[in-house]
Order: structure tokens, then C-alpha cells, then sequence
């Protein structure tokens, strides 16, 4: 390289050096602040990852070392009834729990999001049912409620229906109950709501007040849009969630996603198959499996986002 | 579209003058029926909770018995019971946890948020790749990446400590709370930080300065969170933690469970009941927190 | 430049974690155990169990100077998702509570020590009784030691049987008797009381079932079922007539009991109940009325269907460093007589003559009528069949559902015999 391309070189970078010595600052800036999720991601949870989609083609039972089995898991998925119909089940509980507990915390978060009287003992009464996770206790609860002679049942038989079935013991109905408790713990979706709402500038409504909107007006053309980022974000964690969903099953079920299957979460079964059954390389393929297909439906909620998700820039 | 209209109107700061003494009866009642919708709705929701409380006073076959909660044979003794039950007095169990808890919260709430900022608002290489990473991290069940974790973390010699629990917080391994954080500072104006950029912050000044005071509620939101979860999750700490001396409250709380013998139900429930008090007290003390975000930065 | 100098920088960095963390991950199943001074022993079970096992660790470690051991507990269920991760990290506990139900899938996988050498020298299991004494062993290497005497039993709930105006059975009873006596009861209390629990989801009860038909359960190299499909399907079809006729609770009664405390007998929806003679304390603990226990029914001529042995044992890891430290412990938890009476009755009847000598149980409470029934067994009772093969714990979870599946109507017994056939290949053969 000659002193006069060297020279022709500097000189234009120095043409562009305020822009380009920006936009590396940013991405210096960048960096810096993600450096403790790439080391989480590098050191924590992609090497785990990795060695799972290992597993997934190998036969591993947990206590000898995996051995390669090829496509053999992911023909066995194929025909393994059992994990079908969790599948199916799973399915079902998303589709009818996500919705039902998205509609009612959001509404319940505009409710309470101002305006009334003692709204804080309101909100933690609500969130209550969500601070008890999967503990023990709700198994048994769910059993007093739903079960042959349960609160339900004597309520009914109150009203004179006799014959209700046992609600949590019984194939057609056990389903429910779960789809039921998933409900009763909106709690954690209405707390994001509220504070997607609590982040919405006053200001906006002031000006909407002066503009002489109506109530319904301001909820379309504000809230609404300006919470849509949130609202997005619950419907695209509930989704993954409600497809994950693990402990009130194995809670409720006492671990056998029964009776009869009709409690079998897709990760129930496959936590059954991993941990007693020791075939954790089945197990992984199962898991792969799905995260293909939660990875398509979040694509997919993305995509759809365009359309509807307002975003202030 | 309105909300372009509406900000034209960033400089209006008075209220409107409107006829109150005509709408206030009909405020009123409305509020009064909206106070026993909220309050019916509550029972309901607290029904199975009274519940609980009353079984930690009942013996074991009344627990399964008895489906009201009204109580006519008062047992204490459940509360003794529990709290002596195991090799060590239930309250070691309780700092136990709450040491977790508050390692697991100090770790989101500062890793996640950092995350957060540089995917919400900063231009680099690789930011829609990483990104989508982030999220497929969310997605796997952790049942099966939690042998390798295991291994990984036995290795290290952390087995039996809290830094399993607690070191990989600090490392943003919870995507949710990032991406959670993401939506938040994408609804937080621009103008609001470009204003800062212009007054000469760097980015770490505004992230510190203007954005974080900003998302006040989605902090609150994580740490209730993360504390909620923290103190209910079962199997990383069963995992992790071996000698008893290190168990957490949920891990103790299931030592009070037997499948082939007697569960000692009413200690169970008992002990229940005072694992979710601090739960409740963090959620009440929490929740004043997302009532402040920008709304009390905007014009009153 | 310094874009490119940051990007290899971090891709350098990457590659590096990575191949850490498959370094670390894949050099476990190399195997080797970090070792200490100390021991470490596993047990499942409630917190009674927990409080005895605590106190006698104490005590051993207090008479033995230098020794320490630390114990470590879980719930059933929990016990073997920890104990199988540990397993994979070869970081199990030198001295581990093993179930019958997991035992051939850890010894028949190299998981635990062959303790044969011990035995009779650092491990007495001379004053045991037979079956108990015979149980741990595979292919003739020993990988556990029996911790209690087990077998299986009916309890009777005499009080609410008269109470509906029937007879208790005799011990001379056949599954034929059985079907009709519990289908009277059902149909004279209006289907309030039934005469039995519904069992058709119990593969531990088939199993005598099976035996008492002159098979086994399964072939002696636990590949494959022994006991035919036509046997399956008439096991269900059996128990389908008696839930038909009230002789045991709707199919939902049976599906809501998952523990002792909503079990049929306990809340009064049934008059008899079959289980493992143990359990009779905890469902006594549970009821007002009292319960006896009588042997299972059998076939007019059937063959000895019961038979004694152990279903819990302690083990030894294969990765312990410390094998005879854990010998040692195991021998004092079988034999030393502070830990016999500190244990009493907590991990179920006691396995050897001497230990139940020792505690002199009052014979009329539930934990001496269990000592009794095993005593008494007698001819009734023959050889145990051979540990459990691999996987039966699923081909068990199966059996539940399969019954499950019937009870509600979803298959018939044949379908559900010709399903639990062909998938039971699948199992057993992997």
C-alpha cells in the first residue's frame, strides 16, 4: 500500500467518521449493556440447549452415557399415541384458557386502574390466588372444590341439580377444572396490564377530555392503542406459557395427568418420560418439538403484530 | 390518527371546568355497583384462600372432609407442629428463600433492564438475531436442559449453595423479564429520551437518568414477579439444594408430604399459610410502585 | 475496525463458553465422584420418616467419632427426578432408600454397588426373614439390603360391613365369592356403599392375580409379560362386572382417590380395600371404625399367589467413594437396636425377627396386626418373583391408564388387554 492511498483512505474516512464513530459508540453502548444476558446466554442456557438437541438424537437414560440413535426418537413421536393426545390436550387448553384469562385481567386491570376507593386491597385480593404457584395445598383444594361432593357440587345440589359429575375425577370435565384454575390466577396478566396502563401519560386523556371525547373514544383511540404493546406481550407469553403449562397438572393429577390422560400436558408427559421412564433423549425430542411449534405460533404473533401493535417511534 | 391529535395537545395543563353536582349521584351509584361486582368477585377469589386458613386449624380428616371454612374445632397446634416438624425450625427454611428471593430480584432487575434498554432503543449488528435468541430461550421446557444445568453447575462446585439460583439472574437468564421490560421502554416516549440525548447524556446517563425512573411500574412488575416466583419454584431448588440446612421453603414444605405413609396435612397447611404472608406483604408493598411511572411525570 | 475487532472478540468469547460448558456437560458421563471425608445418605418419605432418620444419623455419628453423614430427604415422587439427576452428574448419595419400582432400572444400568462382599461380613441379614433376606439381589449380584417386610393384603372395615347387613368374608373366599358378596353389598346399601375398591388399575395386585393362575408376571429376563393377554383382558373384564353390578365405586370415585385420605375405605364408600399390609396404620389413622386384615382371594384351586419380601432396600452408589463407610451405616440402620427403635414402624413392617422381638408391638394395634398378618402367612405365601424388570414403572403407569380408560367407557377390556399387550412389548424390550 502506497503513503497516497493511505492518506486517500484517511481522508475519507474522516468524511464519515461523525457518523460512523456514532453509530459504533451506540453499538459499543449495546454491547456493554447486553454483556451479562450473552455471557447468561453463552455460559447458562445455550450450552444446556445445545446438549439437549444433542440428546434428542441419542438414546440417554441418565445414568449410562447417550448413545446415537439417528431419527429413531422423532419416529417414535410419530406413533406414540400418548404423546398425541397430550398434544391434543394441550391445544385445547390454550386455545379456550389464553384467551378467557387475557380478557378477564385486562379488564379487570381497567377497572381497577383508577377511580375507585380502596383499589390497592382490590388488586392484591385479586393477585392472591397467584401468589400460590403450585403448591401443595392447591391440589387438595382443587379436590374440595371440584370433587364428587365438593363446593361446587353442593352449590348445585342447592339448586337442584343432581347427578353433576365429579368434576376433577372425571375425563370430560378435568380438563375444565384446570382451564378453571388457570383462570383464578389472572392475577400475574392483570398486574402487567395495570402497569402498562399506569404508564400511559395523563396527558393524553387531558387533551382528549378537551377535545370533548367520550369514555368509549378514549379507550379506543388511547388505551387501547398505546397498551397494545403490552397487551402483545401478555398474549405472546401466555401463549408460550399455556404451552409449557407443568405444575397445576402435576399438582391437581398428583404427577399422572389423569384420569384416563385427559390432564396430560404435553411437558407433563414429558417430564414423566424423562425423569421416570429415563429416557431423557426422547424426552429432549419431545421438548425440540415443541419449541418448533411455539417458535412458529410466536412468528407467527409477530408477524400479526404489524397490523395492530402501536409502538411510539 | 388520534393519538397524533391528541399530542398536539402536550401543552394543555388546565382540567376542564365541568357541572359536578349533577353527575355526582349518578357517579356514586355507579360506584356502588361497581363495588359489589369487585366485591362478589372477590369472594370468589378468596374463597379457596379462607379456605386454606382454615384448614391449617383443622385436623388431617376434617382437611378432606370439610369444604366450608368456618371453623368449630380450633387446632393450633398445626402451627407448633409445622414450624418444629422438620430438623430445623421453619423460619431458617423462610430466610432460606427470602436470601434467594432478594439475590434473584437485585440480579433481574439490574441485568434484565440493561437488556432491555439495548434492545427497546439502541441500532446494532445482530439485534433482530439476538433477539429472536432470546426468545427460543423462553420456549424449551426446562425439564430437559436442567440435567446439563445440573451438571454444569455441580462441576463448578455450586451444588448445595444459592448460586444456582441466584448467579444466573444476574446474567438476564430470565427472557421474560427482558422482553417484558422491551414493551415497556417502546411505550415509553422517545421524545423524552432523545431530550436527554440532546442535553448530552450518553447513552448510560439516559438509560440511568431518564428511562429507568420511567419504567417504574415494569421494575415493580419484575420484582413482584421474580419474588412470586422465586418463592414457589419447587424444582430448581429441590435440585440444587441438598443438605437440609439450605432447603427453601418450598422444598420444606413438601417434606410434610408422604406418598406412602401419613401426610401431616394440617402442618402442611399451616405452614402454607405463613410461607404466603410475606408473599402478600411483598405484593401490597410492591403494588405501590406501579402506581407511580410516568403519569406523575405528566401534567396533573 | 474496531466493529470487526468487537464481533470476533465476542464470537472468540462464545466459541470459548461453549465449548466449556460441552467439555464440562460431556466429561460427566466420563464418571468420576467428587469425594469427601463424609457420607452422604437419601431417603425418601414424610417428615416422620425424616425426624427418625434424622435422629438415628445423630446417633451414629455420635457413637462413631470422625464419621459424618448427612442426610438428605425428598417426597416420594420428588425423591427419584433429583435422584436421577444426580445420577447423571455421578453425584448420587453414597447410601440411598431404593424402591422396588426404580431398583432393576439403577442396578441393571450400573447406577449402584454390588455390595455381595459385604454381606454376612460388614452386613448381617441373618436374623431377616426369607423373602426379605433373597430381595436386592440381581443376577446374582447384590445391589440392596431389604429395610422392611412387605406384603400384599385386604382390609376389612367390619363395622360398616354389618352395618349394611352382610357378612364378612371368610378367608376361604375366591375372586368368584368376592364379585357376588361385593355386588350384594353394593346393591343392599343402593350402591352407597360398595362392597370393594376398585383395583383393576393395581399391576401389584395382578401380579398375585397372575401367580395364583400359575404365572408369572413376567419372564425371567424381564423382556417380556409371562401372564397372557387373555389374562389381562379377564382381570378387567372382572373387575368391569363388579363396577357394573355397585360391587366397587363409579370409575370417578376410584380416579378422585390419589392418597390415603381419599381412598374409598377412608371415606366410607367402600367396605374392603386391597394394599400393601403396611398402609394399614395410615388409613387407620385416618377412620373411626376399626380395620382388620385378611389374605387376598384366590382361584378354588388356585395356586399361593402372596409372597413376602422387601420393596424398599437401602443401596450403595457405584460412585461412592467411601463403599465400606456406607456398608457400615447400612448394617447399623438394619441392626443396631437404638435405630431399630427409633424407626419403629416408619419405613413399614420390620424386616427381621429380631427387630420386631425388639419392639413387642401391641398386637392390637394397626402396626402389630400387620407384623401378625406377615407371620401368619405361612403357605399362603411362596417365592417371591425376581426384582421388578426395567421400566416397570411405566408399564405400572400404563396398567392405571389403561384401567382408567375402561372405567370411563373410552375401550373395552379386550381393546385395553390387546393395547396393554403390544405397548408392554415396547417397554420392557427397550
Amino acid at each position: 500500500m502506497t503513503v497516497i492511498d493511505e492518506l486517500r483512505t484517511l481522508s475519507e474516512k474522516t468524511g464519515r467518521r461523525d457518523k460512523s464513530s456514532a453509530a459504533a459508540k451506540e453499538e459499543r453502548a449495546a454491547y456493554l449493556l447486553l454483556l451479562p444476558w450473552i455471557i447468561g446466554l453463552v455460559g447458562v442456557t445455550a450450552g444446556p440447549m445445545l446438549v439437549s438437541l444433542y440428546i434428542a438424537f441419542t438414546d440417554y437414560n441418565l445414568i449410562q452415557a447417550p448413545h446415537w440413535t439417528g431419527l429413531h426418537n422423532i419416529s417414535r413421536m410419530l406413533s406414540d399415541p400418548r404423546l398425541h393426545n397430550s398434544l391434543r390436550v394441550t391445544f385445547e387448553y390454550v386455545v379456550v384458557s389464553v384467551p378467557i384469562q387475557l380478557i378477564v385481567a385486562l379488564a379487570l386491570a381497567m377497572l381497577l386502574d383508577k377511580g375507585l376507593r380502596g383499589l390497592p386491597l382490590y388488586r392484591s385480593v385479586y393477585y392472591l390466588p397467584s401468589l400460590l404457584g403450585g403448591s401443595v395445598a392447591v391440589a387438595v383444594l382443587w379436590r374440595q372444590i371440584f370433587g364428587d361432593h365438593g363446593l361446587v357440587n353442593q352449590l348445585l345440589g342447592h339448586l337442584g341439580i343432581e347427578n353433576a359429575p365429579a368434576w376433577v375425577s372425571d375425563p370430560s370435565t378435568a380438563l375444565g377444572t384446570l382451564i378453571v384454575l388457570n383462570v383464578w390466577t389472572f392475577g400475574a396478566p392483570m398486574v402487567i396490564f395495570l402497569a402498562g396502563l399506569r404508564q400511559i401519560p395523563a396527558i393524553y386523556y387531558e387533551a382528549a377530555k378537551v377535545d370533548g371525547a367520550s369514555k368509549w373514544r378514549q379507550l379506543r383511540s388511547i388505551t387501547l392503542p398505546l397498551l397494545s404493546p403490552i397487551i402483545f406481550f401478555n398474549l405472546v407469553l401466555q401463549i408460550i406459557h399455556a404451552f409449557q403449562a407443568f405444575t397445576q397438572a402435576f399438582v391437581v393429577s398428583s404427577g399422572t395427568g389423569g384420569p384416563s390422560d385427559s390432564t396430560m400436558f404435553y411437558t407433563l408427559y414429558l417430564y414423566q418420560v424423562g425423569f421416570n421412564n429415563f429416557q431423557m433423549g426422547y424426552a429432549a425430542a419431545m421438548a425440540w418439538l415443541l419449541l418448533l411449534i411455539v417458535a412458529a405460533l410466536t412468528a407467527l404473533n409477530f408477524y400479526a403484530a404489524r397490523f395492530w401493535v402501536f409502538y411510539d417511534n | 390518527m388520534t393519538i397524533s391529535s391528541t399530542r398536539t395537545a402536550h401543552t394543555v395543563s388546565q382540567r376542564r371546568e365541568t357541572p359536578r353536582s349533577s353527575t355526582r349521584r349518578l357517579k356514586t351509584a355507579r360506584g356502588f355497583g361497581r363495588h359489589c361486582a369487585l366485591i362478589a368477585l372477590a369472594i370468589v377469589m378468596l374463597y379457596p384462600l379462607l379456605w386454606m386458613l382454615a384448614s391449617s386449624f383443622r385436623s388431617s380428616d376434617d382437611i378432606f372432609r370439610l369444604s366450608g371454612i368456618l371453623v368449630t374445632h380450633f387446632k393450633t397446634g398445626n402451627y407448633g407442629k409445622g414450624w418444629n416438624g422438620l430438623k430445623f425450625p421453619f423460619g431458617l427454611y423462610l430466610i432460606n428463600s427470602a436470601i434467594i428471593a432478594a439475590g434473584a430480584i437485585a440480579g433481574n432487575l439490574i441485568s434484565c433492564s440493561m437488556a432491555a434498554y439495548a434492545f427497546a432503543r439502541l441500532r446494532f449488528r445482530f439485534k433482530r438475531t439476538l433477539f429472536a435468541i432470546m426468545l427460543i430461550t423462553i420456549m424449551l421446557p426446562m425439564h430437559v436442559v436442567i440435567v446439563p444445568q445440573y451438571i454444569l453447575f455441580s462441576r463448578m462446585g455450586w451444588l448445595n449453595t444459592f448460586l444456582p439460583l441466584i448467579v444466573p439472574k444476574f446474567l438476564a437468564t430470565d427472557a421474560f423479564f427482558v422482553f417484558l421490560m422491551v414493551q415497556f421502554i417502546r411505550g415509553i416516549p422517545r421524545e423524552l429520551d432523545d431530550a436527554a440525548r440532546l442535553d448530552g447524556c450518553g447513552y448510560f446517563r439516559t438509560f440511568t437518568r431518564v428511562i429507568l425512573p420511567l419504567m417504574k411500574p415494569a421494575l415493580a412488575t419484575t420484582a413482584i414477579f421474580t419474588f412470586v416466583w422465586t418463592w414457589n419454584d419447587f424444582f430448581s431448588q429441590l435440585i440444587y439444594l441438598t443438605a437440609p440446612n439450605v432447603y427453601s421453603v418450598p422444598v420444606a414444605l413438601r417434606s410434610f408430604v408422604d406418598a406412602n405413609g401419613d401426610t401431616s396435612w394440617g402442618p402442611l397447611f399451616a405452614m402454607s399459610v405463613v410461607a404466603l404472608l410475606p408473599v402478600f406483604a411483598a405484593f401490597l408493598f410492591g403494588q405501590r410502585f406501579l402506581t407511580r411511572g410516568i403519569s406523575t411525570t405528566g401534567i396533573k | 475496525m474496531s466493529d470487526v475487532f468487537s464481533r470476533r472478540r465476542f464470537l472468540g468469547l462464545s466459541a470459548m463458553g461453549l465449548s466449556t460448558v460441552a467439555l464440562s456437560a460431556c466429561g460427566s458421563w466420563g464418571g468420576k465422584s467428587s469425594g469427601s471425608g463424609s457420607l452422604r445418605a437419601a431417603w425418601y418419605g414424610g417428615d416422620a420418616v425424616h425426624t427418625a432418620l434424622e435422629k438415628v444419623l445423630a446417633h451414629y455419628q455420635s457413637t462413631r467419632s470422625g464419621q459424618k453423614v448427612g442426610g438428605e430427604h425428598a417426597a416420594f415422587a420428588d425423591y427419584w427426578s433429583k435422584l436421577s439427576t444426580e445420577t447423571a452428574a455421578r453425584n448420587s448419595p453414597d447410601v440411598m432408600r431404593m424402591s422396588m419400582t426404580y431398583f432393576t432400572d439403577y442396578a441393571g444400568r450400573g447406577a449402584l454397588l454390588d455390595m455381595t462382599k459385604y454381606i454376612g461380613k460388614t452386613i448381617d441379614i441373618s436374623t431377616m426373614e426369607e423373602g426379605v433376606a433373597g430381595s436386592g439381589v440381581v443376577d446374582g449380584k447384590r445391589y440392596g439390603v431389604g429395610q422392611s417386610s412387605i406384603a400384599n393384603a385386604v382390609f376389612v372395615n367390619r363395622e360398616l360391613i354389618e352395618s349394611v347387613g352382610a357378612k364378612v368374608p371368610t378367608a376361604d373366599w375366591t375372586w368368584d365369592s368376592l364379585a357376588s358378596w361385593a355386588k350384594a353389598v353394593g346393591q343392599s346399601s343402593n350402591g352407597k356403599v360398595a362392597g370393594t375398591s376398585d383395583q383393576s388399575g393395581h399391576l401389584e395386585l395382578f401380579e398375585p392375580y397372575a401367580r395364583q393362575h400359575g404365572k408369572s408376571l413376567f419372564t425371567t429376563d424381564g423382556k417380556a409379560l409371562a401372564a397372557g393377554q387373555d389374562l389381562v383382558e379377564q382381570w378387567w373384564a372382572y373387575w368391569q362386572d363388579l363396577r357394573a353390578g355397585k360391587g366397587t365405586p363409579a370409575a370417578s370415585v376410584t380416579a378422585a382417590a390419589t392418597g390415603f385420605e381419599t381412598d374409598p375405605i377412608v371415606t366410607g364408600k367402600a367396605a374392603i380395600d386391597f394394599g400393601w399390609v403396611q398402609q394399614i396404620q395410615f388409613l387407620q389413622g385416618l377412620m373411626k371404625q376399626e380395620l382388620e386384615i385378611m389374605t387376598i382371594p384366590n382361584l378354588p384351586n388356585g395356586k399361593p399367589g402372596l409372597y413376602v419380601d422387601s420393596q424398599d432396600m437401602w443401596s450403595i452408589a457405584a460412585t461412592s467413594t467411601n463403599p465400606d463407610a456406607a456398608a457400615e451405616l447400612i448394617n447399623y440402620l438394619v441392626n443396631d437396636d437404638f435405630a431399630i427403635k427409633t424407626i419403629g414402624v416408619v419405613l413399614g413392617v420390620p424386616p427381621s425377627k429380631h427387630a420386631v422381638d425388639l419392639l413387642s408391638l401391641e398386637p392390637k394395634s394397626p402396626a402389630g396386626k400387620a407384623v401378625a398378618y406377615v407371620q401368619g402367612l405361612g403357605d399362603k405365601a411362596a417365592t417371591p418373583p425376581p426384582p421388578w424388570p426395567k421400566g416397570y414403572s411405566q408399564l405400572s403407569t400404563l396398567f392405571t391408564k389403561i384401567s382408567q380408560d375402561i372405567g370411563f367407557g373410552r375401550s373395552t377390556p379386550s381393546k385395553g388387554a390387546a393395547s396393554f399387550y403390544s405397548q408392554s412389548k415396547q417397554i420392557l424390550g427397550a
